[in-house]
């Protein structure tokens, strides 16, 4: 306000002070003789162009810039006004590619680029430590009274406050009724304090509480299942049948690791939640001035020399990681495929905007030369221009994050990423930012070229009153060729787009169609969790499965039941960490001839029900009881493993976890793991008899709907103890599909992008082929009046259409050839260079791109030549 | 459009030398625009005719570098004027300049009459 005030006096005292000049002059000329007249007329012509000289002096204050962007914005807004129709296109193209690729960066800045929302989140490490034998007698042998350290890196000092954490689920249940498995997590009594978070209420878990039966809930749990109450402090819950209290509540937000809604201390005894101390995670903070290379160096060298033997097969390394590149997991690539159809998409939409101004700025001549005579410099005109191009942009980018927002909120549902590094996903400053960037580029990428080719120009050309857009012909000609030459650019891209969207089409559909190695039809899932004071014992277990079998087995429409424990390792049933079980034979040669593999138990008719085929030998049976000889069955990898040196497994003695010895007596085929497309590895099966572990997988056959048996089924385990939670219920159906979600997320969000890429690319063709039309009526007219036919001129028409659409998906496919590499990781059963993809999508393409064209050159060919010639 | 470019180009020729005018002639006391134009004229013989295209941004210029300070004052003829005169700052700038000038010119002398110096030697 200020400036303007003082602007606008400095120019009344400028105007002043030019008058007071000018009579001044007038005067001494009066003076000298001549006459009024005389001297007002030869003062002026004396002065010169008072204007001029205003300007000039103007320009010494040195706000010529504000004043002119002012004007320029200004000019711009009533200019885009008057032509809705172009603006509104124009404003939602852009808003299309920049609203994707922000929707996109808000992804990748809430993994990658924000630090993590706790104390110091960068500083954070999570390293890994070699297997050990005897691993856990030796951590119990470290431990100081009520601390729980990873003691040999007590002397390391790169890093520090090691903690670790175990995780799992739970049966939460508040003592009355039934329970529910609740994502839960171990912890160490430095957990907390590591990460700089004090319970919000109550008093937490504490220091040296090992062992201590409290536990802290967190936010989300706690308003769900408590709806926010502060009494919740105090009360007691069972986790696992065990007595609990609750000592706090964790404030909003956290929830580390694994989504755990609760958190107990370590206990004095592993295995209580979760087995083995070795599966647990280590967090760590690096010290004050060490770097991540200093902790790594540090500690690989700690790990060469530890004391303990190592279990074959491992290295003697530490690595170490950032807390945040671990938790990003494994949705690297797929972030990168996203990062980089959204710049495609960008690119097409900037494509298809430089378009659009080159066909306004060729209607824009006349202004232009105006404004040239008048005195604009090319670079005013320039300016103005990119001004424009500026203001639809940041318009563009506006209406992009307003379509992106929900696009936005749905990501943060559903994208691969924990939980703690979600709520980042957000619009957010970084986002605005990233937003504002994007509009600058979009118009440097779609403005520049078309100010330039407007404002260049002779003005005696265009102020000739020819018809409106009537050229000369050197400069119609680049103009089109431009415009072309954009058009071609815009279906390459969308053709290398919708190639790779065909590619993940085509490998999703192969994927869910592959053999599980089972029959999944008619099966149905469900979790039972024997973890009450009842079932400590294996027999009592043993017992458990063998009743609950039976009661089912009876239940009407269930062909055949059978239980698989643990649950993680069971065949797509949940997604999470497996476990994996030790195996070695004795051997006499003196390289290593251990080697990790799945362990599973099972119920004898665990093959039959699932209906995995047996390959040799047989399967368990009743013969098989906790006291007889060990037995066990191995799938078709194992048999490749060195271990059995290439000869029939069947007879041989393996040697699994504490030094059992077991007989393998069947072979059976391979099953998909967590995941269809995984590898089938080598696994070993034991009779549930002799392996019965406190949770376990029940399987049930169905003749009918699998889903119809559930509650009849978990009445039938109830009927055998109705305190052992039955829950998760699922048809192996369900579960193929859940498996499959990452896959169809992938090409859902591919194929929008793609789609998009198509819908913008085509109308890029068809208003590149539809201006040309507008252009040429004239000579339409004329060839139609010399006799042409109509087809002659659709021909001519389709031609150009066919031109920019075959150059198009030829350069398309071409790059897609030569980039379809990267994309190997994720497919599967299709090669990179897939030929049906190849073929399809360019022959569609270019299909809907001349179909798109075809109002233009039915209009072409309706051209009225008294109407066209008219015009001259 | 030619005559536009021939107003910078000599607007640019004389920039620096039109500032030392300038600053010259307010040496003598405080002057209002006209009466500066008419100065320079005077002085130099009706050679150098400042017009005010140049004289007019060179004021404003030298005001914003503070090297003039500007005030309105009332004439004889009782008309508002806006007189310039010459700052300490802008004093200090002058005689650096003209010495500037005087180097200038005699270099350029010297290369001019070369056959004087070699009588010398």
């Amino acid at each position: 306000m200020r400036l303007r005030f003082g602007r606008r006096r400095r120019d009344e005292e400028l105007d002043e002070e030019i008058r007071s000049h000018l009579e001044m002059a007038i005067r001494d000329r009066i003076e000298r003789g001549e006459s009024p007249e005389e001297a007002a007329h030869a003062a002026r012509r004396e002065f010169g162009n008072e204007g001029l000289v205003r300007e000039t002096t103007r320009e010494m204050w040195g706000w010529g810039w504000v004043e002119r962007l002012f004007t320029d914005i200004r000019y711009g807004l009533r200019m885009l006004r008057k032509s809705p129709g172009f603006t509104a296109v124009a404003i939602i193209t852009l808003a299309l590619g920049i609203g994707a690729n922000a929707a996109v960066f808000s992804v990748i800045s809430a993994v990658y680029l924000r630090p993590l929302p706790l104390k110091d989140g960068s500083r954070l490490v999570t390293f890994s430590t070699p297997p050990v034998t005897r691993w856990i007698e030796t951590t119990q042998k470290g431990q100081t009274a009520g601390h729980a350290r990873v003691s040999w890196i007590d002397h390391a000092r790169t890093i520090k406050f090691a903690t670790l954490c175990l995780s799992g689920t739970v049966d939460f249940s508040d003592g009355k009724g039934t329970s529910q498995p609740v994502q839960a997590s171990e912890v160490s009594s430095n957990f907390f304090p590591l990460f700089g978070l004090e319970p919000r209420i109550g008093s937490g878990l504490g220091a040296a509480t090992r062992g201590k039966t409290v536990a802290e809930l967190s936010y989300g749990f706690w308003q769900e299942r408590y709806g926010g109450a502060p009494s919740v402090l105090g009360k007691t819950v069972e986790l696992n049948g065990k007595p609990f209290t609750i000592a706090g509540v964790l404030p909003r937000g956290f929830d580390f690791p694994d989504g755990a809604k609760v958190w107990m201390p370590l206990p004095t005894r592993p295995g209580f939640a979760f087995p083995r101390l070795t599966m647990a995670r280590k967090v760590a903070r690096l010290a004050p001035g060490a770097s991540l290379g200093q902790a790594r160096t540090e500690l690989n060298t700690i790990a060469q020399n530890l004391p303990f033997s190592i279990i074959q097969g491992f290295g003697r390394r530490a690595d170490v990681e950032p807390l945040q590149g671990q938790m990003a997991g494994f949705a690297g690539p797929l972030f990168l495929l996203l990062f980089v159809s959204a710049g495609l998409l960008f690119l097409i939409a900037c494509a298809g905007v430089a378009n659009l101004l080159l066909a306004r700025g060729s209607g824009r001549l006349q202004e232009m030369a105006l404004r040239s005579a008048l005195g604009g410099t090319r670079g005013r005109l320039v300016r103005q221009l990119l001004t424009e191009s500026l203001m639809l942009s940041l318009a563009g980018a506006g209406v992009g994050l307003l379509i992106g927002w929900p696009g936005i909120a749905f990501a943060r549902g559903v994208a691969p990423v924990p939980a703690l590094l979600a709520r980042g996903i957000s619009l957010n400053a970084w986002v605005l930012g990233f937003a504002t960037v994007a509009a600058v580029a979009a118009t440097a990428l779609s403005g520049v070229l078309p100010a330039l080719a407007a404002s260049r120009l002779a003005p005696g050309e265009a102020l000739k009153s020819g018809a409106p857009g009537a050229l000369s012909a050197g400069r119609g000609r680049a103009t089109s060729r431009l415009q072309s030459l954009l058009g071609v650019t815009e279906i390459a891209l969308a053709c290398m787009l919708t190639i790779c969207a065909g590619l993940l089409i085509h490998s999703f559909w192969k994927v869910a169609n592959i053999d599980p190695g089972f029959r999944p039809d008619h099966v149905a899932t469900a979790a039972v969790s024997l973890t009450g004071p009842a079932y400590k014992t294996p027999l009592s277990r043993v017992t458990f499965y063998r009743q609950a079998l039976e009661r089912v087995r009876a239940v009407p429409g269930v062909r055949d039941a059978a239980f698989g424990t643990p649950p993680l390792a069971f065949p797509l049933f949940l997604r999470g960490r497996l476990r994996r079980m030790m195996l070695w034979m004795p051997s006499r040669i003196l390289n290593s001839s251990s080697f990790s593999m799945e362990g599973v138990g099972v119920s004898p008719r665990y093959f039959r029900t699932l209906g995995i085929p047996l390959l040799e030998g047989r399967s368990f049976n009743a013969e098989d009881t906790p006291t007889s000889r060990r037995v066990a069955i191995v799938n078709e990898a194992a048999e490749t493993l060195a271990l059995f040196h290439g000869r029939n497994p069947l007879g041989r003695v393996v040697y699994t976890d504490g030094n059992k010895p077991a007989t393998v007596v069947g072979v059976v085929g391979n099953v998909s793991e967590t995941r269809l497309d995984a590898r089938r590895v080598p696994t070993i099966y034991s009779p549930i008899t002799q392996a019965p572990g406190e949770g376990s997988a029940l399987l049930v056959r169905t003749a009918g709907d699998p889903a119809a048996v559930t509650s009849a089924v978990r009445e039938a385990v109830h009927e055998v103890d109705p305190g052992v939670p039955v829950s998760q219920f699922r048809t192996m159906r369900q579960a193929i599909s859940l498996s499959l979600t990452g896959p169809r997320f992938r090409v859902t969000l591919l194929g929008l992008f793609a789609g998009l890429a198509v819908l913008l690319a085509v109308l890029g063709v068809y208003g590149v082929v539809a201006h040309a039309v507008s252009r040429r009526t004239h000579e339409i007219g004329i060839r139609l009046a010399m006799g042409a036919e109509p087809v002659d001129v659709w021909r001519m028409v389709l031609r150009q259409a066919a031109w920019l659409a075959l150059a198009g998906v030829g350069f398309g496919v071409a790059a897609a050839a030569g980039l379809a590499r990267l994309l190997a990781w994720f497919l599967y059963g299709v090669a990179p260079l897939d030929p049906l993809t190849f073929a399809l999508v360019p022959l569609l393409l270019a299909g809907v791109a001349i179909g798109a064209c075809l109002a233009p050159a039915w209009r072409a060919a309706r051209v009225d030549p008294n109407v066209a010639l008219r015009y001259e | 459009m030619e005559k536009k470019r021939g107003y910078r180009n000599r607007i640019e020729l004389l920039q620096g030398t039109l500032d030392l005018l300038v600053l010259q002639t307010l040496q003598w006391g405080p002057q209002h625009g006209y009466s500066i134009s008419n100065a320079i004229r005077t002085h130099s013989g009706s050679v150098l005719q400042v017009d005010t295209g140049s004289l007019y941004p060179a004021l404003h210029r030298l005001e914003r570098q503070e090297w003039i300070a500007a005030e309105w004052k009332v004439s004889e003829n009782r008309q508002r004027v806006r007189v310039y005169r010459l700052t300490a700052a802008g004093r200090r700038h002058l005689a650096a300049e003209r010495s500037r000038w005087e180097q200038f010119t005699t270099a350029i002398a010297g290369v001019l009459s070369p056959a004087r110096r070699e009588g010398e030697t």
